[in-house]
C-alpha cells in the first residue's frame, strides 16, 4: 500500500554532520515546536509556503501578472527603508497557489515544500548510494519534524532499509510513543534534541513542556536503539550553567555517552524574513570557540563525550 | 638633509628589502612580535616600486614573500622607498610619518602599530645591514653589491632552495637561442635530423653551467637560474614584438637586459621565414591560416613545439646513453639515406648530453676544490662523481637515477619544447634505486626524501616564456611536468610502494609548482594509501589529481592499446594518459571551441563576435522543428570545423617531421631505433594526436535550455531566444534568469541536462576519432581546457544557458561556474555520465571543496568516501580546488559564478551566495580564524 505523499522542503546531498559518513538529509516540513532559535523556519508549517528572497529579485514583475489574487505588493514595501527585507506578498490575500513562483524567472519567489511519493524520494536518495557505501553514510530524516508524517516516514525508511541504506532520524521528540515505536524497526540511529530539563523553561523556549519528550528519550534508551542526544547551545537560553548541568546529569543517568553540541549561528535567521514566519530573529552574538570548548569541558567532566558540530 | 634609499632599480631594491626582512626574522623579539599578529601584512613601496608581504597567519611561521599576497591582506602599508629608508635609519619618526601621511595604510592599522616597539632593534639591524653590504649611510653610492640571502635563511636544504626559487627574479635566458642559431647557421643544407642533433650538442657544449649553493642535483634548461629559454624556431617571432614590454607586463614579467635583447632581436631576424609557424602557413589550406589568426574555432598548440611525452626514463636508467649510442651506431652500419641520418643524429644528440654531464662533473669538481665548507665540499665531490657516470652509464643509486632523469628531462625540453615533458611514474622506475640505497645503508628515508624534494624544485625551474596571448590561455608559470604515483603493474596487480608514499610526502612538504602531481587509484589500491592521499588533500594540497585506473584503461583499450600496456599508463601534461616510453601522442595538439559551434548552429554558420561566416550554413534556427534539427546543425558545424582543424594539424605534423625532428627523445622511445624513424615521423609504437574540446557544460546546458523552454514547455520562442542572444540579453534579464533558473543544468545529477552535455561532447569526440594521423596513428579527443575556456569565451556571444557574451565557457568537463548547486556528489555523478570511453586523451574535472569542514581524520574519511563513490561510478579524473577565504570573497563579488558553494552546518541547509552580506562576512571571518 502506497503511503500518502510526504511534504519535504529540501533534500541536501553530501551532508556531513547529521550522522556518520556522507549523507543525504531529507528535511520534512511541519513541526510541533516553535523553538525560538529554529534555524529552518521554513520547516515549521505543515503546508507549502511561498518564500520571497529580495536579493534575487530582478524586478521582472512576472509575479504581478501571474497572481490571481492580487496579493503581490509592488513596489516592495520596505521595512524602514532597509534593503533586502522587502516583503513582496500580502500574506492575508495570498492563497499560496504558487503561480508567482512558477513565473518568477530569477528564483526570488519560490515554493518551499514539495510533495514526494515514496518512490520519488527513494529514487532521489538512492542516487548517492555509492557514496554512502564508500563512506559509511546514509540517509537522515530531519526537519521540521519528520515524525509528524509517520506513515510516510516509515514507508520511506523501510524502502531505504530494503536497499541496505543506513537511516538516521533527527527528532525533537514531541510525538506520541506509539508513533515512534513504529519507525524504530527501520531506523539505525536517533539524533534526539535535548534543549532544557526544567519543564517551565522548555515551554518558554519551545512552546511546549518537555514531559513527553523526556519520557520518549527514556523509552528509546530502554529500547536499546543507538541514540545521540543533540544540544543546541543558544547563548543565554540553553547555555545557563544550571541547564547544562541538568542536561548532563540527565543524560548520564540514562547511561548515554556521546552527545552532539550544536553552537548557535544566525544562518537561519536570514530565512525568517522571506516567509510569513511565526518566528522573530534572535540576533544573538555567536559563541566563541573558547565558550564552546568550555561547555564541552563541562560535559566531559560529567563523564560524557561531547562532539561539537561547527559545520563549514 | 636626510639620506635616501640606496637602490633605483626595483629588482635590486626588492632583493635588498628581502635580505633585510630575513635579518629581521633572525631577531627573536621581532619574530615573536610578528608571529603574534597572525596576519598578512602587505608592503607597497614606491620609487623604486617593490611589493612584498609578510604572512604570519599560522602563528608559527613568518613567511616573507615578494609580490602581492594571493589572499587579501589584513593591512596594506604604502610608502616611498625613501621614507622606508629614513624610518629604518632612525632619521624619521614612524608616528610622525603616519601623522603626516608619509605612510598610508589600508585595513587594520593597529596591527602595524603593535610592531613599533621593536623599531629600535629593527633600526640597529638595518644599519648593520647597510654596513655589511657596503652602503654608506650618508650618501647612496651607485655600485653596491647585491646581498645574498642564503646565509640568514634558516630551515632545511629543500626549504632554503625553495625560498630562493620563490624570491628570485624571473629572467629570459637567450643562450639556447644563441647556440641553436649559431649551429643552424653552420648547418644550412644538411638533413634536418642532423641539424637538430648538432644544434642540441652545440647548445649543451656551451650553455653556462650553474650549480647553486645547497644543490644536490644539477642541470637546467638555461644558463641562469630561474630563467626561461627562448625557442626562436617555434613561434619565437611572436615574442619579438613584446620584448620591450616583457619586463613590465602585468602577468608573468621577465627580466631581460638591453644587450641580450638586442642580440635576441638580431637572432630572430635569422629565423624569419624559417619557423614552424612560417613553414606551417605555407603547408596549410588558406582557411586554416585565417582561422589560426582569429583563434575563433580552434588553436593549434602544436605550432609551439610538440614536446608532450612520457620519456623512457626506465630505459636510460637501465642501459645508459652509451649503450643507446652503440646500438644506433651498429644499426647505422646497415642503413642508408634518411635512416642512416637518423641514427647518426641519435648518436650525436646522445653524445651531446653525455658531454654536458661531463662538463657538470668538471664544474662540480672545480667548485669542490675551492669550497671552504668541508661538508659542502663532500657534496660537490659527490655531484662530480654522479655526473661523471650518468647518464652515460646505468644508474646505481637514487641520486644517480634522479640526476639521469633530470639531464634527460632538460635535454628533451631543450630539443623540443618546455611543455609537458613528463617524468611519469616516478614511484615505479625510481623505487629500485631507493630500495638498493636503503638496503646498502647508503641513504635513509629522510635523505631520500630530501633528494626527491630537490628534484621537484629542479623540475620547477624550467619556466615557459609565453607571449601575452598564450599567457592568458595557459596562465601560471608551469611546464606541466606530470608525475603520477600508485596504480597497477602490467599484470593488474597493485603497484603502490614505499616510494609512492615518499613522493606524496615530499609533495606535501614542498608544494612546488612542479611536478604536476597525480595519483592513480583502482579497486585494489591499499585503503591506507587512499586515505593518505585524502589526508594530503584535507591538509590543503591543492594541485593533486586523481585518476581512476578502470576508466582510464577502459578508454585506452577503446583506442586499441593492449591491456597489459594500458595498465602501466602514466599521465602527460595535464590529464593525458599514455603508455610510457613507447608513445608519441602529441597530447596537446590543439584546443577546439565547442561553444562556438553551438553559436554557429544557432546562427546559420555565422559568429556573433566574429561576425562572418565561419561554418557551413545549417539553416535558420527559426525553422527548426525539434531538438533533432538543433543537434544536427551543431553536429555539422563540429564536423566541418574539426575537419579543418585536422587539416591544420596534419600540415603541422608534416612540418615537424621535415623541420623539427627530435632525435634525442627518439633515441630511447620504443620502437624508433628498431624502425629507424624519428618520433615526429611515426617511429613510436603508439601514435596519437590529441585535440581537446572546450565547453562541454556550456553547450550541454544550452541544449538543455532550448529543449526544456523552447520545445517542451514552449515558454520561450526560438525567435525570442535568438533575439536575446543577438542583444546579449540587453533589456532581457528576465529571459536570462529564466534560462538560468528554469532549465536543468549539467552538474546537478539531473539527467535532463546531463544527457545533453554527454551528447555535446560525444559529437565532438566522434568527429575527432574518425581521422588517422600523419604519423600512422589516430586522432583521439580530450575534454579539458587548461585556461583556454576563458579565451574561447571571449570569442563567443551569449549562449542559451544564460551565459553573457565574451564571458568564460565552462572549464574542462566541470559544470559551468556556479551552476552545480547540489553538492559534490551530484556533480561527480553528472561527470561520470559522460561517455568517457571516447575520451582517450583525458578529461579534467575540477571541484571546489572546503577543507575546513574536512579537517582531521574524519575529514579525510569523508574525502575518501567521496573518492570511493566516484571510483565506483567509473569517473575518470578529479581535481579538488580548495575553497578558502579568497574564494568566499570572490563569491561575494560575483555570486552568479559561485552558486555551488554550499554552507554545511548540522541540520541546516543554504547556499553561501544566498546568505545576507553580514552573515557572509561573519563566515569569512570565521574561516580566517579557523584555518
Ligand atoms: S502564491 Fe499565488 S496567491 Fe500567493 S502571491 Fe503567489 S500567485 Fe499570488
Ligand atoms: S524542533 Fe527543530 S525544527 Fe522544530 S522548531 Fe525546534 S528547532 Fe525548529
Amino acid at each position: 500500500m502506497e503511503a500518502k505523499p510526504g511534504l519535504i522542503f529540501d533534500v541536501q546531498r553530501f551532508s556531513l554532520h547529521d550522522g556518520p559518513g556522507i549523507r543525504t538529509v531529507v528535511f520534512f516540513k511541519g513541526c510541533p515546536l516553535r523553538c525560538r532559535w529554529c534555524q529552518n523556519p521554513e520547516g515549521l508549517l505543515p503546508f507549502p509556503e511561498i518564500a520571497f528572497q529580495a536579493e534575487r529579485c530582478i524586478n521582472a514583475r512576472a509575479c504581478v501578472r501571474a497572481c490571481p489574487c492580487d496579493a503581490i505588493v509592488y513596489p516592495a514595501e520596505k521595512d524602514d527603508g532597509a534593503p533586502n527585507t522587502a516583503k513582496r506578498i500580502r500574506r492575508a490575500a495570498c492563497d499560496r497557489c504558487g503561480l508567482c513562483a512558477a513565473a518568477c524567472p530569477s528564483g526570488a519567489l519560490r515554493v518551499v515544500g514539495r510533495y514526494y511519493s515514496v518512490d520519488e524520494l527513494s529514487a532521489e536518495v538512492l542516487r548517492d548510494q555509492p557514496f554512502y557505501r564508500a563512506s559509511g553514510g546514509g540517509v537522515t530524516a530531519s526537519g521540521g519534524e519528520a515524525m509528524l508524517q509517520t506513515k510516510f516516514l516509515i514507508a520511506f525508511f523501510r524502502r531505504c532499509k530494503e536497499h541496505g541504506i543506513h537511516t538516521a532520524l533527527e527528532t525533537c521528540g514531541q510525538v506520541g510513543w506509539e508513533r515512534l515505536v513504529g519507525v524504530l524497526p527501520y531506523c539505525d540511529l536517533v539524533l534526539f534534541d535535548v534543549k532544557a530539563i526544567d519543564p517551565a523553561r522548555h515551554r518558554q523556549l519551545t512552546g511546549y513542556e518537555n514531559t513527553l519528550i523526556l519520557d520518549n528519550l527514556c523509552r528509546l534508551v530502554a529500547d536499546g536503539i543507538q541514540i545521540i542526544p543533540r544540544i543546541p547551545l543558544i547563548p543565554t537560553l540553553t547555555t545557563t550553567p544550571q541547564n547544562l548541568d541538568d542536561i548532563a546529569l540527565f543524560l548520564q543517568s540514562l547511561g548515554l555517552t556521546a552527545v552532539h553540541l550544536l553552537p548557535y549561528h544566525r544562518l537561519g535567521e536570514d530565512k525568517i524574513h522571506r516567509l510569513d514566519s511565526p518566528l522573530l530573529p534572535l540576533s544573538l552574538p555567536d559563541l566563541s570557540l573558547d565558550e564552546v570548548s568550555m561547555i564541552a569541558n563541562r560535559f566531559r567532566q560529567a563523564g560524557l563525550t561531547p562532539i561539537s558540530l561547527h559545520g563549514s | 638633509m636626510m639620506t635616501t634609499f640606496p637602490y633605483k632599480d626595483s629588482a635590486q631594491a626588492l632583493q635588498f628589502a628581502l635580505g633585510y626582512f630575513d635579518r629581521l626574522q633572525a631577531d627573536a623579539d621581532i619574530r615573536a612580535t610578528w608571529l603574534k599578529l597572525r596576519a598578512i601584512v602587505q608592503l607597497k613601496m614606491r620609487d623604486p616600486d617593490i611589493q612584498a608581504y609578510v604572512d604570519t597567519r599560522s602563528g608559527t611561521q613568518m613567511q616573507v614573500r615578494a609580490g602581492v599576497a594571493a589572499e587579501p591582506p589584513n593591512v596594506v602599508i604604502s610608502l616611498t622607498a625613501d621614507v622606508f629608508h629614513q624610518i629604518y635609519t632612525g632619521q624619521l619618526n614612524v608616528i610622525m610619518a603616519f601623522a603626516t601621511g608619509k605612510i598610508k595604510t589600508r585595513g587594520n592599522t593597529g596591527l602595524v602599530m603593535r610592531t613599533t616597539w621593536t623599531l629600535p632593534a629593527a633600526i640597529r639591524i638595518y644599519r648593520e645591514y647597510l654596513k655589511e653590504i657596503g652602503v654608506k649611510e650618508e650618501k647612496g653610492s651607485k655600485k653596491i653589491k647585491i646581498p645574498t640571502r642564503q646565509s640568514t635563511v634558516s630551515g632545511e636544504r629543500p626549504m632554503r632552495l625553495k625560498e630562493r626559487f620563490l624570491h628570485g627574479e624571473r629572467q629570459v635566458c637567450i643562450e639556447r637561442a644563441r647556440y641553436l642559431t649559431e649551429s643552424y647557421r653552420q648547418t644550412e643544407g644538411q638533413p634536418a635530423a642532423l641539424r637538430q642533433a648538432r644544434a642540441l650538442r652545440h647548445i649543451l657544449n656551451h650553455l653556462t653551467m650553474n650549480i647553486a649553493p645547497d644543490e644536490l642535483l644539477v642541470g637546467g634548461l638555461t644558463g641562469k637560474s630561474l630563467a626561461a629559454a627562448v625557442y626562436p624556431e617555434c613561434a619565437g617571432q611572436r615574442i619579438l614584438g613584446e620584448l620591450p614590454t616583457l619586463e613590465t607586463r602585468q602577468d608573468n614579467p621577465f627580466h631581460i637586459g638591453p644587450e641580450e635583447r638586442r642580440e635576441l632581436e638580431e637572432m630572430l631576424l635569422y629565423w624569419r621565414g624559417k619557423t614552424l609557424e612560417d613553414y606551417a602557413r605555407s603547408a596549410w589550406p588558406p582557411q586554416v591560416a585565417d582561422y589560426y589568426d582569429k583563434i575563433a574555432p580552434f588553436i593549434l598548440t602544436e605550432i609551439g613545439g610538440i614536446a608532450h611525452q612520457l620519456l623512457n626514463h626506465e630505459k636510460v636508467l637501465q642501459l645508459g646513453l652509451e649503450k643507446i649510442v652503440a646500438e644506433a651506431r651498429q644499426r647505422r652500419g646497415s642503413a642508408a639515406g634518411e635512416q642512416a641520418d637518423f641514427y647518426e643524429a641519435v648518436e650525436e644528440a646522445c653524445i651531446g648530453v653525455i658531454e654536458w654531464a661531463g662538463r657538470y662533473a668538471a664544474e662540480a669538481g672545480r667548485q669542490a676544490q675551492i669550497e671552504v665548507d668541508p661538508q659542502r665540499r663532500i657534496e660537490l665531490e659527490r655531484i662530480a662523481k654522479v655526473c661523471q657516470r650518468v647518464p652515460a652509464m646505468p644508474a646505481r643509486t637514487l641520486q644517480e637515477a634522479l640526476q639521469t632523469v633530470l639531464f634527460v628531462h632538460y635535454a628533451a625540453q631543450m630539443e623540443s619544447y618546455v611543455s609537458a615533458i613528463s617524468p611519469g611514474r616516478i614511484d615505479q622506475f625510481l623505487h629500485p634505486y631507493y630500495a638498493a640505497d636503503l638496503a646498502a645503508g647508503r641513504l635513509d628515508r629522510r635523505a631520500a626524501r630530501e633528494l626527491l624534494e630537490c628534484f621537484y624544485l629542479k623540475l620547477s625551474e624550467s619556466l615557459p616564456l609565453f607571449d601575452s596571448d598564450a599567457t592568458v590561455a595557459f596562465s601560471g608559470l608551469t611546464s606541466w611536468a606530470n608525475t603520477v604515483i600508485g596504480g597497477t603493474d602490467a599484470n593488474g596487480l597493485d603497484a603502490t610502494n614505499d616510494f609512492s608514499y615518499l613522493a606524496l610526502e615530499a609533495m606535501e612538504r614542498m608544494r612546488t609548482p612542479q611536478p604536476n602531481f597525480g595519483v592513480r587509484l583502482h579497486a585494489n589500491t591499499p585503503p591506507e594509501f587512499r586515505n593518505r592521499v585524502c589526508q594530503a588533500v584535507a591538509g590543503g594540497i591543492g594541485n593533486l589529481q586523481i585518476f581512476n585506473d578502470e576508466a582510464v584503461i577502459g578508454a585506452m583499450i577503446e583506442r586499441n592499446i593492449p591491456l597489459a600496456e594500458a595498465r602501466t599508463y602514466g599521465i602527460i601534461g595535464c590529464v593525458e594518459p599514455a603508455v610510457p616510453g613507447c608513445s608519441f601522442t602529441s597530447s596537446d595538439a590543439a584546443l577546439f571551441n565547442m561553444g562556438l559551434c553551438l553559436e554557429l548552429a544557432l546562427n546559420n554558420g555565422c559568429g556573433r563576435i566574429v561576425t562572418e561566416p565561419i561554418g557551413p550554413a545549417t539553416g535558420d534556427p527559426r525553422s527548426f522543428a525539434s531538438m533533432d534539427d538543433v543537434v544536427e546543425a551543431y553536429r555539422r558545424q563540429v564536423a566541418y570545423l574539426v575537419s579543418l582543424m585536422i587539416d591544420g594539424l596534419e600540415g603541422l605534423a608534416r612540418v615537424h617531421a621535415a623541420h623539427k625532428p627530435t632525435p634525442f627523445v627518439s633515441a630511447f622511445t620504443d620502437d624508433c631505433l628498431a624502425q629507424g624513424k624519428d618520433v615526429t615521423a611515426g617511429g613510436a609504437r603508439y601514435n596519437f594526436t590529441g585535440p581537446q574540446g572546450v565547453g562541454t557544460a556550456t553547450v550541454g546546458d544550452s541544449l538543455a535550455a532550448i529543449d526544456q523552454l523552447v520545445f517542451r514547455e514552449k515558454r520561450v520562442t526560438m525567435e525570442e531566444l535568438l533575439r536575446a542572444l543577438d542583444d546579449d540579453f540587453e533589456g532581457q534579464e528576465p529571459l536570462r534568469q529564466l534560462l538560468i533558473n528554469h532549465a536543468p543544468k549539467y552538474g546537478n545529477d539531473d539527467d535532463r541536462a546531463d544527457a545533453w552535455a554527454r551528447l555535446a561532447a560525444e559529437i565532438y569526440c566522434q568527429e575527432v576519432g574518425k581521422y588517422p594521423t600523419y604519423r600512422g596513428g589516430r586522432y583521439q579527443p580530450g575534454l579539458y581546457s587548461v585556461t583556454m575556456h576563458i579565451v574561447f569565451g571571449l570569442l563567443v556571444g551569449a549562449t542559451p544557458d544564460g551565459r553573457h557574451a565574451r564571458t568564460t565557457l565552462s572549464q574542462g568537463v566541470s559544470p559551468a561556474h556556479g551552476r552545480d548547486q547540489h553538492g559534490p556528489t551530484a556533480a561527480l555523478r553528472s561527470a561520470s555520465k559522460l561517455n568517457q570511453r571516447l575520451v582517450g586523451n583525458g578529461l579534467a574535472l575540477n571541484q571546489r571543496i572546503n577543507p575546513k569542514g574536512l579537517a582531521g581524520p574524519q575529514g579525510a574519511g569523508i574525502l575518501d568516501g567521496l573518492l570511493g563513490g566516484y571510483l565506483a561510478l567509473g569517473g575518470m579524473q578529479l581535481q579538488w580546488e580548495i575553497v578558502d577565504r579568497a574564494t568566499l570573497l570572490a563569491a561575494q563579488e560575483r555570486p552568479e559564478e559561485y552558486r555551488d558553494l554550499v554552507v554545511r552546518v548540522a541540520g541546516y541547509s543554504a547556499l553561501f551566495t544566498d546568505l545576507s552580506r553580514a552573515v557572509q562576512d561573519e563566515m569569512i571571518n570565521r574561516m580566517e580564524h579557523e584555518i
